[in-house]
């Protein structure tokens, strides 16, 4: 082992600089050869059926290659739609293969030309007459087709609990001394990428290659091969960089098709970026929910009884799961009677898909609220009420233990760092000024997941060392941290190891989803770094020549580049190049082991909050926040910060400004563009604190690291409604908190039964 | 949609007023922040487009009597950092660095903020016959069938407070019009939202001379602290004597399809006393003519309050 070690330290990023000064080549700055440009015609209707599409006038303006239509499209095929068979499709609808119209920019036509311009302008020119039906795009209008489904991911829809002798959790409930019920809802949310979803495809005979925004380079991989019919080696997906994903890169969204299709037809790369627009309406999205929550405790705060219900919005076109109740109140307190259920309401629009913490972020909003008022309800400090219903295995798992579990540290380090025991109970007793001061807290949780995931590690004649991969850095840091992982485990300089990744020719590695990729990912370089390590080791023993010939290999170790102990100065390029190679490598796979059925796997944390509120007219500012996040060893202390920080922010737009509103007419998103749907500004970013337990799970892999992507996000919604009650009174059950909604606050939801 | 179209650059008013000819096809470039974020839309498709960033109207000059011309090629952010300007008229100011984004101040002039279409559907396709859906941003006063879009600009209302003039010039002619008749309550013809004549070129905006000015102030309320349009904003400009209001200019933005003067507003303010009851009490006269649905119907209670917290901050600034 090197003497110096790189895991935990605060490395930047090494792919920072490639990217602040433009360096680095995203999915749309391919260079292809003399591409043409390709532009998505879109319904402009919500639901219907296309009567008559003209295109000649199109056809005939400057530039236009083709333009292809239900009515002239190659075939295109459905996928298997298969998580475990990796060939899943952002949306099943494929396009241009009927008249039918199920959502508001649904694409009606693909228009081809030699530059984007050209495309743009024909694409203009394109007429659609439709037969329109009113499309479903609100909750009413849904609510007759609302079905529970069949099962959300291993559980039914609805899962009960009880303990002896309680017939259901409604009668428990009912029986408790205290109850609380009250009814949230979160709005359609989008993940508003900052770089647009783009494709560059380009055919080689029957092999296609296609740059493309992703976060799943095998999945991407048999998807689009299933799609348009082809064998899936016959694919290549190439995509180093992103810029922003956060779930909706994931699956192959039909643009991506598209292209592939058109550049087979017209015989040259074509190009496609989509509009800001149409990230609103074909990429997915988040669904809106509706949470009822029904809790029960005794006096003392022991809960009995925990009710979950949810409705979220889905697709017609393409059936969606937000399991916001599945993922949070099945297992998060210690209560003997619990029930969640879930409905889906399908909606005229486009398909939802996974967006950063799928499921926990909305229900930890709902949950965590709860909470709050519950505590509020039995004169009990909402951290204490937590602590007091802490559970301590995992009840929705028969009672498994928690691998490593540390919460309570989370809870307790937190509340000291943030100064939790100088918040007043009662509303509104705290102002500077023109400002109501409150503070909140939510727990935070997220599963920890982990795939099967193959890497390898190659050293070259001078030395250098290179780590590859089919996964991806979502601007998360993985190039990093594979490097840092590989500079421990061969024991080699930092600075000579680089990193590739983002190719689907390299050694396959699960989704980059779920925050998994240092789970997943890195166990497996750091497998195969250690059999480099070995290989080369026996090489120094058996090499003629070598000053380490015949030595044990046992008594051999390979520190900062450098064989130790030899009798002279004897290096791994020495080595190399001594045995007259090119090269030395090693590729592993790495797997969950037994462990993984005998424990339970999450990440946690504790968010807390202060808030201001104007007293007058209700505008919400974070003005403190701090994290403390329970994930395991943490890899790199620069970057798994800055993944809190990033979940954070998404929680305090979430929270305070993020909403998507449909058009109950047409079913348009009337909030797609960045001036009109409000992530947050720096401005409204406080200084966040971050701290990590820093515990490894090494029950979870050989690393100890759980992923870090979303569970700063959990809890981040309620931390800050809680503290908004806190500084004035006002309980707002429906996301976004507004200056409108504070100062005349919606009416209460009709509860879910 | 983003059609083609031809390209001049003039360097004088008058080239630019020849070139334009009266045509509506014929459209000037000054900042382009509507124009190209339009027509990309396809919701403007000129035929021809004037770039008149090189004629020289962007000067701001304050003159000694406290009257200001505001060239109408100056930038929102150049106008927004000229100092003297801030200390006469701080509503003019903070309505400047309260809209937009740095970026967009950077480029956009002052008199294409005052043409920027509202933030609606209406006005962001190539079909201004198809309808916004009803939202929580929709506007309380000047409503018609066709629109509820609230006028999205920050700094014509704080011009409307001020009783502001428009200098337009056409042909040889010029004409000196007042804010209040240059916005129009677009009512049945959405997309006419000002009495422009065809072939008009904003060339400055007046100032008055009002030394009392500086006891003003522009408050905007957003979810978010930059880069969104007004879900309320009031602009109030406070003549004090000895506590006791003399003169008030009370307009406010987002709730109007047009900037909204309050009148009654402004009439209860006079001869009270400048504190919070007084303001709290005059106030509650915004919400004559109010008219809302379901998703704004927190508007009127929002601007009662945002008058109030004006009037405090002017006053403050009035004393």
């Amino acid at each position: 082992m090197s003497t110096e070690s790189f895991i935990g330290k605060p490395i930047p990023r090494v792919d920072g600089r490639l990217k602040v000064t433009g360096a680095a080549l995203y999915a749309a700055d391919h260079p292809a050869v003399r591409p043409a440009h390709a532009w998505l015609v879109k319904s402009r209707v919500g639901r219907g059926r296309i009567v008559a599409l003209e295109v000649a006038e199109a056809e005939r303006a400057p530039g236009v290659l083709g333009i292809w239509t239900h009515l002239k499209a190659p075939k295109l095929f459905l996928t298997g739609d298969s998580f475990e068979e990796g060939n899943i499709v952002g949306e099943k609808l494929v396009p241009l293969q009927n008249e039918q119209i199920v959502y508001h920019g649904q694409t009606i036509a693909l228009v081809v030309a030699e530059t984007l311009e050209q495309a743009r302008h024909a694409a203009g020119l394109v007429r659609a007459r439709c037969e329109e039906r009113a499309p479903a795009a609100s909750w009413e209008a849904g609510k007759a087709a609302s079905y529970e489904p069949p099962q959300i991911d291993s559980e039914p829809a609805r899962v009960v609990r009880t303990e002896n002798g309680v017939s259901d959790v409604k009668s428990a409930f009912e029986a408790c001394e205290v109850k609380l019920e009250a009814t949230y809802h979160t709005p359609i949310g989008h993940h508003t990428t900052i770089e647009p979803h783009a494709t560059v495809a380009e055919w080689q005979g029957d092999h296609l290659t296609v740059h493309n925004c992703s976060q799943w380079m095998t999945g991407q991989q048999r998807a689009l091969a299933e799609v348009l019919g082809i064998p899936t080696e016959n694919v290549r997906v190439i995509c180093p960089f992103v810029g922003g994903a956060f779930g909706s890169k994931a699956t192959i969204w039909m643009h991506t098709a598209l292209a592939a299709m058109a550049a087979r037809e017209v015989k040259r790369p074509v190009k496609i970026s989509l509009t800001r627009e149409q990230t609103f309406n074909s990429v997915g999205h988040r669904p809106a929910t509706i949470q009822t929550l029904q809790i029960g405790a005794s006096r003392d705060g022991r809960i009995n009884a925990l009710r979950h219900l949810v409705a979220s919005t889905s697709s017609v076109a393409h059936e969606f799961i937000e399991p916001a109740a599945h993922t949070t109140s099945i297992n998060f307190y210690d209560v003997p009677n619990v029930e969640v259920a879930q409905r889906l309401t399908p909606l005229n629009v486009g398909a939802p898909t996974w967006m950063r913490a799928p499921g926990e972020a909305p229900g930890m909003f709902a949950l965590e609220s709860a909470m709050d008022e519950l505590a509020l309800a039995l004169k009990i400090d909402p951290l204490q009420l937590r602590l007091i219903n802490y559970a301590e295995n995992d009840l929705n798992r028969k009672g498994r233990p928690y691998s490593s579990k540390h919460l309570r540290e989370c809870y307790e380090r937190g509340a000291a760092g943030f100064g939790w025991d100088k918040r007043n109970p009662e509303p509104r007793s705290q102002r500077e000024g023109e400002w109501l001061i409150g503070l909140g807290m939510a727990s935070a949780s997220y599963p920890g997941y982990r795939l099967p995931s193959t890497a390898r590690v190659r050293i070259l004649a001078d030395g250098s060392v290179m780590v590859s991969s089919a996964t991806h850095d979502l601007g998360t840091g993985t190039y990093t941290t594979m490097c840092q992982v590989v500079a421990d485990e061969l024991g080699v300089p930092f600075d000579k190891v680089r990193a590739e990744l983002g190719d689907s020719l390299l050694p396959s590695a699960p989704i980059t989803g779920g925050s998994m990729t240092s789970a997943s990912v890195l166990p497996a370089v750091k497998k195969a770094a250690g059999k480099l390590r070995e290989k080369l080791i026996e090489l120094a023993v058996k090499t003629a020549n070598s000053p380490l010939k015949g030595v044990d290999p046992d008594q051999v170790e390979i520190e900062n580049g450098v064989f130790r102990p030899s009798p002279k100065p004897f290096n791994l390029a020495n080595l190399i190049q001594l045995a007259g190679l090119a090269a030395v490598e090693a590729t592993e796979t790495s797997k969950p082991g037994k462990k993984a059925k005998k424990f339970s796997f999450y990440s946690y944390g504790a968010q807390f909050a202060e808030v201001k509120v104007h007293a007058l007219t209700g505008e919400v500012r974070v003005s403190r926040f701090l994290s403390a996040i329970d994930c395991g060893r943490v890899l790199n202390a620069k970057t798994a910060r800055s993944q809190v920080i990033g979940g954070v922010v998404w929680g305090i737009g979430m929270a305070l400004s993020e909403e998507s509103l449909l058009d109950p007419k047409t079913g348009r998103f009337t909030t797609a563009d960045l001036g009109s749907y409000h992530i947050p500004v720096n401005a409204d970013i406080p200084h966040i604190d971050v701290l990590f337990t820093d515990k490894p799970d090494t029950n979870f892999n050989s690393l100890g690291a759980r992923g870090v992507g979303e569970i700063g996000i959990t809890g981040v919604a309620a931390a800050i409604a809680n503290a908004v009650f806190n500084a004035t009174g006002v309980r707002l059950r429906d996301l976004p908190i507004t200056p409108d909604r504070i100062v005349l606050p919606p009416k209460a939801r009709e509860p879910l039964s | 949609m983003s059609s083609p179209f031809a390209y001049e650059a003039v360097k004088t008013e008058a080239d630019a007023l020849r070139v334009q000819g009266g045509s509506p096809s014929t459209m000037y470039l000054a900042g382009g922040t509507t124009l190209i974020d339009l027509w990309k839309l396809g919701a403007l498709q000129p035929l021809k487009v004037v770039d008149i960033n090189a004629i020289p109207l962007a000067r701001i000059e304050v003159s000694a009597s406290g009257a200001a011309t505001l060239g109408a090629m100056a930038r929102m952010s150049d106008a927004a950092a000229h100092e003297e300007l801030a200390e006469r008229f701080p509503v003019v100011t903070e309505s400047l660095l309260l809209a937009a984004s740095p970026q967009i101040r950077n480029m956009a002039s002052l008199g294409g903020n005052l043409l920027q279409r509202p933030r609606s559907w209406t006005y962001r396709n190539p079909d201004p016959t198809l309808p916004e859906a009803p939202g929580r941003t929709d506007a309380i006063f000047g409503l018609s069938a066709k629109t509820q879009a609230p006028h999205p600009s920050d700094f014509a209302v704080a011009l409307t407070a001020l009783d502001a003039s428009i200098r337009l010039r056409r042909g040889a002619g010029e004409r000196l019009v007042r804010v209040s008749d240059f916005f129009r309550i677009p009512g049945d013809d959405p997309l006419r939202l000002t009495t422009m004549l065809p072939g008009e070129l904003i060339t400055a905006i007046e100032l008055p001379p009002m030394l009392w000015a500086r006891g003003s102030t522009y408050v905007k309320i957003r979810d978010r602290t930059s880069y969104q349009f007004a879900l309320v904003s009031v602009a109030a400009v406070l003549r004090l004597e000895d506590g006791v209001v003399k003169d008030a200019r009370i307009a406010a933005g987002g709730v109007g399809t047009k900037p909204w003067r309050l009148p009654l507003v402004e009439a209860a303010l006079a001869d009270q006393p400048a504190d919070e009851a007084a303001f709290a009490a005059a106030a509650a006269l915004c919400r004559e003519g109010a008219k809302t649905h379901a998703f704004n119907a927190a508007k009127p209670e929002l601007l009662e309050r945002t008058i109030v917290r004006a009037c405090l901050v002017a006053a403050s600034r009035g004393a």
